[in-house]
């Protein structure tokens, strides 16, 4: 008699179509999770196989996937991540956004590994999901409601007060090019305007409650247990990150010389003791930490303003975009338009930056103070701009109403695209890549555009993990380029956290994976998974039209040597580290995927 | 004789160091520098390290060195420059030197 195996994953895929109302459940073949593990592998890979790369963002032949990993829902430290994978408006490529809280866990829980929403529907619904029972209601009364009043009255509605929430805000409703998608009131798929997506379906929010839980399989629950241990004995993990949340990183970076300042035309920031993750404390504004489903580490940051705001963050991201990279030091300010972007739901990266990059139009004259239609001036260092503009933002309102299309598009219309800081047309984040060569190679290449978790080059080459590698070497970068984007892709598909790559390694990962799903992967061959979702992504994005000709970053970062600071002096090398990094990938010279490449991965597609 | 050298026109003994504080350092040990005092110049990292264990306790020590290397993520900064590419431990520091310590930290 056949043993069935027990494993953390149902085979099983839940699609609603929005056009017509029908919703079912199709069976994920056991051959795919072994391809694709996942998360964003399985998700990119039934995109691809499914959306053609040529459609509009924003039209309803555009498919919205939510999707968990194997370790989704499970104990695994840090198993509550999902991803959220589309054809992002900001970018045009492929976009895929993770996301913790508990969310994720909870549609596993439902039973599915997956969800994929389709059409459009001609009225706002909110899809309601209890086990196998699926319902897509009426959403008029949510419309215009942020996120936080939407998941109270929807949680309330429901009758389930542990169901989670996923919705959108105000501004995934008006389709700002960078809205996202947040779920548990403070948690969010950030990036590429995930949220647009939503709310061009109509779909405000997903509520979800499930009441099975994957097996406790033995061997799992033991790999677990060690690497719990590992997690909590770290520094980063087990200290650094709980104390002081992704915060801690402020003066780090700062002192290392790569804070952007002013729209990276600086690298250091003299206030940066102002806002930094030591100043949230001291100030008396943080007054918990929270931690995601089954998350030792616990990094997230509860504060209160005097005027009785009650939120979490900001985190590092977004206390740099709304205060060095604005030149803003005054961390109520920083805090207040964080709370903005949860309720209104927009990314926090591209908001602050995009109103970084509208500073200098405006300082530099190209921005006129009429078209601000009575808003404050978008001057660096106005706490009150970052603001207000925040949320004319979210609402489409005023001048706001062309930030909504975020910094390129913003800049383009002026003429000047290069004041723009963003690769592929998605903002950078906090770390100048003139001051970390490898950092800025991954930006570069980076397939949902300017992004710092698609392989993290500031671990190594700032931080010291797992080794210290010089910041302006530029040999044997692409290499670890290619590795860090790979093992991440790895971590995005099993349902892990990225902050556990602080203290775990690809054989931790292999473990754990292992022992939930029984697929006796050698470390090679989960790495060849994420090798396997990367190319998959760059072909999707290829096909769209964004080939290698947009692995760059902006003239400024490339041209403009850093004025100040450690790294003075310093650009970025792209044209010595690209020809490398397709060389490593197995590319053509010209980055072009080359048709053995697709084979041997096993990448049908082509 | 160069100035960075003791007895330099700039510097003579004894000789201050100044090392900034940061992250949980500062919170730690509630101040956001340490000046150290020492009849020499330059000093050996170590023992700059050593002597400020010696004010404000072990836990400096133990939070930036383990089995007699700097830790894996701990970042020490002299002039900008991380001394894991410099001379780690061994590397010279001079009283007018920028000092900066860091636990070991990260984020994203």
């Amino acid at each position: 008699m056949e043993v069935k195996m027990e494993v953390t994953f149902w085979k099983k895929l839940l699609r609603v179509n929005l056009s017509d109302g029908s919703v079912k459940t199709e069976e994920i073949p056991e051959e795919l999770f072994k391809l694709y593990l996942g998360g964003r592998g399985l998700a990119t890979y039934y995109f691809v196989k499914e959306v053609s790369p040529n459609i509009d963002e924003l039209s309803a032949e555009n498919k919205l996937i939510f999707a968990t990993g194997p370790l989704t829902g499970t104990p695994a430290p840090t198993g509550g991540r999902y991803m959220v994978v589309t054809k992002g408006p900001l970018t045009g490529t492929i976009a895929s956004s993770n996301s913790g809280g508990d969310f994720g866990a909870e549609l596993k829980h439902a039973g599915y590994d997956m969800l994929i929403v389709e059409g459009k529907s001609e009225k706002p619904v909110y899809l309601a999901i209890k086990d196998n029972s699926v319902e897509i209601k009426p959403a008029e009364h949510l419309w215009g409601k942020n996120t936080h009043e939407t998941t109270v009255i929807l949680v309330d509605e429901f009758g389930e007060r542990r169901a989670k929430v996923a919705c959108i805000g105000p501004a995934g409703e008006k389709l700002v090019r960078f809205s996202c998608v947040i779920n548990d009131k403070h948690r969010a798929a950030g990036r590429t305007g995930v949220g647009a997506v939503m709310g061009s379906k109509n779909l405000k929010a997903i509520i979800v409650k499930g009441s099975k839980k994957p097996p406790k399989i033995s061997d799992f629950m033991g790999v677990i247990k060690d690497k719990v241990e590992i997690l909590r004995k770290d520094a980063i993990t087990g200290e650094g990150l709980p104390k002081l949340g992704t915060k801690v990183l402020d003066s780090i970076i700062n002192q290392n010389g790569l804070y952007p300042t002013k729209n990276f035309q600086f690298g250091t920031f003299d206030k940066t003791n102002e806002v930094n993750g030591e100043a949230l404390i001291e100030k008396g504004y943080l007054v918990n930490t929270s931690a995601c489903y089954a998350c030792p580490i616990g990094c997230g940051r509860v504060t209160k303003l005097p005027s009785g705001l009650e939120g979490e963050g900001p985190e590092y991201e977004t206390g740099w975009a709304f205060g060095a990279d604005c030149n803003v030091s005054d961390l109520n300010a920083i805090i207040q338009a964080n709370f903005l972007c949860n309720e209104l739901g927009l990314d926090t990266i591209s908001t602050g930056t995009t109103i970084a990059a509208a500073m200098e139009l405006y300082e530099k004259g190209y921005i006129s103070k009429e078209e601000l239609k009575g808003g404050p001036e978008l001057r660096f260092g106005s706490s009150e701009a970052i603001v207000y503009y925040t949320r004319a933002i979210g609402l489409r309102e005023g001048f706001g109403d062309k930030l909504a299309e975020g910094s390129f598009r913003l800049a383009s219309s002026y003429g000047h695209p290069g004041i723009s800081m963003s690769v592929k047309k998605q903002e950078l984040p906090a770390y100048d890549p003139r001051g970390a060569q490898g950092h800025g190679l991954e930006y570069a290449t980076s397939n949902r555009g300017g992004c710092h978790v698609r392989g993290y080059m500031i671990s190594p080459e700032i931080l010291g993990v797992p080794e210290k590698l010089d910041t302006q070497k530029i040999e044997g970068k692409a290499q670890w380029v290619k590795i860090f984007q790979d093992l991440t892709a790895i971590i995005d598909a099993s349902g892990l956290c990225l902050f556990s790559s602080f203290a775990l390694g690809a054989d931790d990962y292999r473990e754990l994976v292992n022992s939930a799903t029984g697929f006796n992967y050698t470390t090679e061959d989960l790495m060849t998974v994420g090798e396997r979702i990367w190319n998959l992504e760059r072909y999707f994005n290829y096909k769209a039209g964004i080939g290698p000709e947009t692995d760059t970053l902006p003239e400024r970062l490339l041209k403009e040597p850093l004025p100040d600071g450690p790294q003075k002096g310093a650009v970025v090398h792209l044209d010595k580290l690209l020809p490398e990094y397709y060389k490593v990938r197995g590319w053509n010279e010209d980055g072009t995927i080359p048709k053995e490449k697709y084979k041997e991965l096993g990448i049908e597609f082509e | 004789m160069n100035k960075r050298e003791p007895g330099g026109e700039n510097f003579s003994p004894p000789y201050q160091y100044k090392i900034k504080f940061f992250t949980l350092f500062k919170l730690y040990f509630k101040r956001d520098f340490l000046v150290i005092e020492s009849e020499r110049a330059p000093l050996k990292l170590f023992e700059l390290i050593e002597k400020g264990s010696e004010i404000l306790g072990k836990s400096l020590k133990e939070k930036l060195i383990s089995k007699g290397k700097l830790k894996r993520g701990a970042i020490i900064l002299i002039k900008g420059k991380n001394v894991l590419h410099l001379k780690e431990l061994e590397t010279e520091i001079y009283p007018e030197d920028d000092i900066v310590f860091f636990p070991p930290g990260g984020g994203g």
